[in-house]
């Protein structure tokens, strides 16, 4: 074949200078942006976020041992460029005179932690500030806790194993505790040279050994996927998802919502390119049939266009991919406050994305397109009356799916959210076809006894079936990506300020005493502190499940193992906490004893089902119990949560303290020193930064998500605009027509407003009713929320339908309403 | 180029319905020789044109280009054939209204390969003295004009047949005669075979020979 390559290219010049491609280039070079866009700044903020949450990980991965990690590991990762430091950490009993307390002891290297940054305070309650230093040799820096068990100060000693450290500061803030802190050991941090000192740690002991890593992403990959290969027994790498159970819950839902920004856009890419393509061969029908008859075979022809498409699809990947980093790279400086998250340049993928999307799109979809102007009988040159053929095969068609298909669940990352939109869309679209068949044709039946203007109008959509119902399909896409993202992050907002709100707990009260119960209650009330509830703390170890003796060893899961080797705290209450949700079985009835409620997370780890019989060790007694209920709760409310409760008669005579949480604001942290003055061996743990710290991470995903929001907007808007333009040409000459028989252009106009009005609200009632749909199915199964039916939801599908689809149409159909009807008939 | 046209016939059916649209059509075209076929509406002209071209096959009879037949050679094979040998000129003219004067002339061309496309495709326009509307689109174009590129563009391959559909059918009397006048001017300089359909009995009075097609049938040689 000569020169195909060359006829193309002239081919495609030529049809560009004619305008021929401008819509298909525009379209799929504006869906490419908007999803590159995305990517791109879904990357960087999901680096940034990372980065960020990485803070409270105080690295970006850690390598965790049961052993001291080979010093392999660590040698290779500072060849590889990456910042490395060890940690230590252990159980142990700290002395100080006749006071002792078990503590979680950690030695740390300088410069820990590698990701954000420690809190002291020079004395207990004091105002704290954060620290780049480490404790210096022979020195201690102990939590609030351990202080208030030893009643020690700054300044005074204490003992670890056979070291004596001098303690120099209250530990405030340490990232990598988290919020988790009730469940652990009050903390003792010191250097690693007194480790050894200690002698504490020795072959056999119970230690975990951390290397922390941080560094460039992809060198970090690099190191993660050669070391994989190379982890001994008892050593695994985690990184702040596995490790921070609530800001995994975070990070977890902003990737989801970016990727169902991504793919709802993946949608509305492949919507525009359909639209512009059958534009493209409505317009290329006579010329295929010319270039027949000139002697071109059918093949050359379909060579020739193919490669032609294929050139045009990778400009217009390449174009949308320079536009969408345009495009995040304006976002980023906007917002660059609003965020206030510094964000790591983007990588390469979203520009993979954009122009292998490009060319999928164009040459997938051109595909039915093709093999609709292959069937062009050549013969039309000659005989007019031979109609333009009908649509190509199921088969060719069948390409375009399967690309949108493996786009789809490329972008979604998450098969299932994938298929449910998936499976939405085709809900949608079906949904139009019979929105047509049962509302619009009765309704130009009815159209029949109306004045000239709706009249026309309407029998104008029924007249074009088919391309009406291709219209409301493509404009209830548009539609159902912007009601769909509306109404989703009004339900992730939500449960955002139901989970922090302002006024959340930052203060823990610990090792309250019964007799002290009143007296506290009493304090507080009197200082206008009333939103909190004492709540008795039973530790205990969980021996038996259903007779069979639990052992940690025969868990394979290291949460189940960890959750086995320690005390569980249990709590006696009459009535479960107001922030639980029973989601199985029912709270027992007053009286009753000899059951427990579990926290459902629990239950599954550790394999446990209603009904099972629950043995407790506490206090050396057996207490055993029947599981009649499984509870939910929100580990990150910041409320005081108990994995196991029983009934309070149960626990009655066992020994127990108390312990509460309450918000106290940052103008009366003095009332704190009354409190401690008040009841010295109670301990007050400030979780203030650690609220903090939350809040600005979820204010800036957020943030983020907002943007992605506008920005997948624009490009519902585009489809909008771009299934309006289909019809163009044809609108042309029948609104010539009309106006040669003698409608006058408010005749025309009145026909062309009840035309978009119908079909804006027949595509905004079908998008209302499948987006509700699918925001439900989505907080349920993907994202993990409580959705909250939106009646708005129907007025805003049906207004906003009515208004866009009314003004796109009518401002697009401006110039022809203008134009002589001679020019509109002579039209090409 | 000699064309036999051996009782060729055109059925086609339209629900349970039979409609000959040709019937047995048989007459000789010797190279070089001009040859008009009259009719009214609806006789079967433009089906006839069609097969002659190659662009739908017969229900029965063949046609013979210097003796082989047309359509003993598949699609493909046609087409390559119509590249070769055959030019077109069409009622509606046909031009591409994305594509300048010059540029429509080029296509064939192009499709055949040529390295020189744009030197012939100049040459051409000025034959049909359109030399300074070469940058034009088709739209810019009068009638006359339009139908002057498109006779350019069939004479820009050399053709050994012409086939014309109604090439005066869109224009006005006076315009019309110009076309023919310069259609029959480049064939005469060519020696190429032509056909020309109509019902323009002042264009048919151009050819050498006139036939006459009523319902599908040829009613006088």
């Amino acid at each position: 074949m000569f020169g195909n390559g060359n006829l193309a290219w002239r081919m495609l010049v030529r049809d560009w200078r004619a305008g021929e491609l401008r819509l298909l280039l525009l379209a799929v070079a504006l869906a490419v942006a908007s999803l590159t866009a995305v990517r791109f700044f879904a990357d960087r903020v999901e680096l940034g976020l990372t980065r960020e949450a990485n803070t409270l990980l105080a690295a970006d991965l850690v390598l965790v041992s049961d052993h001291p990690v080979d010093a392999t590991f660590a040698a290779e990762a500072r060849a590889r460029g990456l910042e490395v430091s060890v940690t230590t950490a252990f159980l142990s009993m700290v002395l100080a005179g006749e006071e002792n307390a078990l503590a979680g002891i950690k030695s740390v290297q300088p410069g820990y932690p590698l990701r954000g940054s420690l809190r002291v305070a020079s004395e207990l309650y004091g105002v704290d500030a954060p620290t780049r230093s480490t404790p210096a040799p022979g020195e201690a820096w102990i939590d609030a806790r351990l202080a208030g068990a030893l009643g020690v100060a700054v300044g005074d000693h204490v003992e670890v194993g056979d070291a004596r450290l001098r303690v120099t500061a209250i530990l405030t803030f340490e990232g990598e505790r988290g919020g988790n802190f009730m469940a652990l050991a009050p903390r003792l941090m010191l250097n690693e040279i007194d480790l050894a000192r200690t002698g504490l740690v020795q072959e056999g002991s119970r230690v975990i050994h951390r290397l922390l890593l941080a560094g460039d992403a992809a060198a970090l990959n690099r190191f993660r996927a050669w070391a994989q290969a190379r982890l001994a027994r008892g050593e695994r790498f985690e990184d702040v998802r596995a490790a921070r159970p609530e800001l995994r819950q975070v990070l977890d839902r902003a990737q989801r919502y970016l990727g169902l920004a991504a793919l709802l856009n993946v949608l509305l890419a492949a919507a525009a390119t359909q639209i512009a393509l059958r534009r493209y061969v409505q317009r290329h029908l006579d010329p295929f049939a010319l270039l027949r008859c000139f002697g071109a075979s059918r093949r050359r022809l379909l060579d020739l266009y193919f490669a032609q498409l294929g050139a045009l699809g990778l400009a217009a990947g390449a174009l949308g991919t320079s536009l969408g980093w345009a495009a995040q790279q304006g976002m980023t400086r906007l917002l660059g406050d609003t965020l206030r998250l510094s964000l790591p340049p983007p990588g390469w993928t979203p520009v993979l994305l954009g122009v292998v999307t490009g060319l999928a799109l164009v040459l997938a979809f051109s595909l039915p397109t093709l093999v609709r102007l292959a069937r062009v009988p050549a013969l039309r040159v000659l005989r007019r009356d031979l109609g333009p053929p009908r649509a190509g095969a199921l088969l060719a068609h069948g390409a375009g799916v399967a690309v949108v298909a493996g786009l789809l669940f490329w972008q979604a990352g998450d098969a299932r959210l994938g298929g449910i939109v998936a499976a939405g869309v085709l809900a949608l679209l079906l949904s139009a076809v019979l929105a047509i068949r049962l509302l619009l044709w009765p309704l130009t039946a009815w159209a029949r006894r109306l004045s000239p203007g709706p009249r026309l109008g309407l029998l104008n959509l029924r007249r074009h079936g088919w391309e009406t119902t291709l219209q409301a399909m493509a404009l209830s896409l548009g539609l159902l990506a912007l009601l769909l993202l509306t109404l989703v992050r009004g339900d992730w907002f939500e449960s955002w300020r139901a989970q922090a709100p302002p006024g959340t707990p930052n203060l823990f009260l610990i090792n309250i005493q019964p007799w002290q119960v009143q007296a506290l209650d009493t304090h507080l009330r009197a200082r206008s502190i009333d939103d909190f509830m004492l709540y008795p703390m039973v530790r205990g170890r969980l021996t038996h499940i259903s007779g069979r003796v639990v052992d940690p060893a025969a868990f394979d899961d290291d949460r189940a193992r960890r959750l086995t080797e320690r005390e569980f705290n249990l709590s006696a209450l009459a009535q479960p906490p107001a922030h639980n949700e029973i989601i199985a079985g029912a709270w027992w009835r007053p009286g009753e004893t000899g059951v427990f409620s579990v926290e459902a997370g629990l239950a599954r780890t550790l394999g446990i089902a209603l009904g099972d019989e629950l043995r407790f060790d506490i206090g050396g007694l057996p207490f055993s119990g029947r599981v009649t209920s499984l509870r939910k709760l929100e580990w990150d409310s910041f409320r005081v949560n108990f994995f196991v409760i029983a009934p309070v008669d149960m626990l009655a005579d066992v020994p127990r303290s108390y312990v509460t949480s309450f918000h106290l604001p940052a103008s009366r942290r003095a009332l704190l020193g009354e409190l401690v003055a008040a009841f010295p061996n109670v301990t007050a743990i400030d979780v203030e930064q650690v609220v903090a710290e939350l809040r600005t991470l979820m204010d800036r995903v957020a943030g983020a998500v907002q943007v992605i929001f506008v920005f997948s907007l624009a490009v519902g808007v585009l489809v909008l605009l771009a299934a309006l333009h289909t019809r163009r040409d044809e609108r042309a000459r029948e609104i010539g027509l009309w106006r040669a028989l003698g409608a006058s252009r408010r005749v025309v106009a009145i026909a062309l407003a009840s035309e978009f009005a119908v079909l804006g609200l027949l595509a905004g009632a079908v998008a209302a009713g499948v987006a509700s749909l699918l925001a439900w199915v989505l907080a349920q199964r993907v994202f993990d929320l409580a959705h909250a039916p939106n009646p708005w939801i129907w007025l805003a599908g049906l207004g906003g339908g009515l208004a866009l689809v009314l003004a796109a149409g009518l401002l697009a159909s401006r110039e022809l309403l203008r134009a002589p009807p001679l020019r509109s008939l002579n039209r090409e | 180029m000699r064309i036999d046209i051996e009782h060729l016939g055109k059925t086609v059916h339209v629900g349970e319905n039979r409609l000959d649209i040709l019937s047995d059509v048989s007459f000789s075209v010797n190279s070089g020789e001009t040859v008009a076929i009259l009719g009214s509406s609806g006789s079967g002209k433009s089906t006839l044109l069609g097969l002659i071209a190659g662009l739908d096959v017969p229900s029965t009879g063949c046609v013979r280009l210097d003796g082989d037949d047309l359509f003993a050679l598949d699609e493909d094979g046609r087409a390559a054939l119509r590249a070769r040998s055959m030019g077109f000129v069409f009622q509606s003219f046909q031009l591409l209204p994305g594509l300048t004067a010059l540029e429509n002339v080029m296509l064939p061309l192009e499709l055949a390969g040529r390295g020189d496309a744009e030197q012939i495709a100049r040459v051409q326009l000025q034959r049909v003295g359109l030399t300074a509307r070469a940058r034009h689109r088709p739209t810019q174009l009068s009638g006359g004009e339009q139908q002057r590129v498109a006779l350019a563009r069939a004479f820009a391959v050399a053709p050994r047949v012409l086939l014309a559909d109604e090439p005066t059918g869109n224009l006005d009397a006076r315009t019309g005669a110009q076309v023919i006048e310069l259609m029959f001017e480049l064939n005469r300089a060519q020696g190429a075979t032509l056909i020309v359909v109509t019902h323009d009995v002042a264009l048919a009075g151009h050819c050498a020979r006139r036939l006459r097609l009523e319902g599908g049938r040829l009613a006088a040689a």
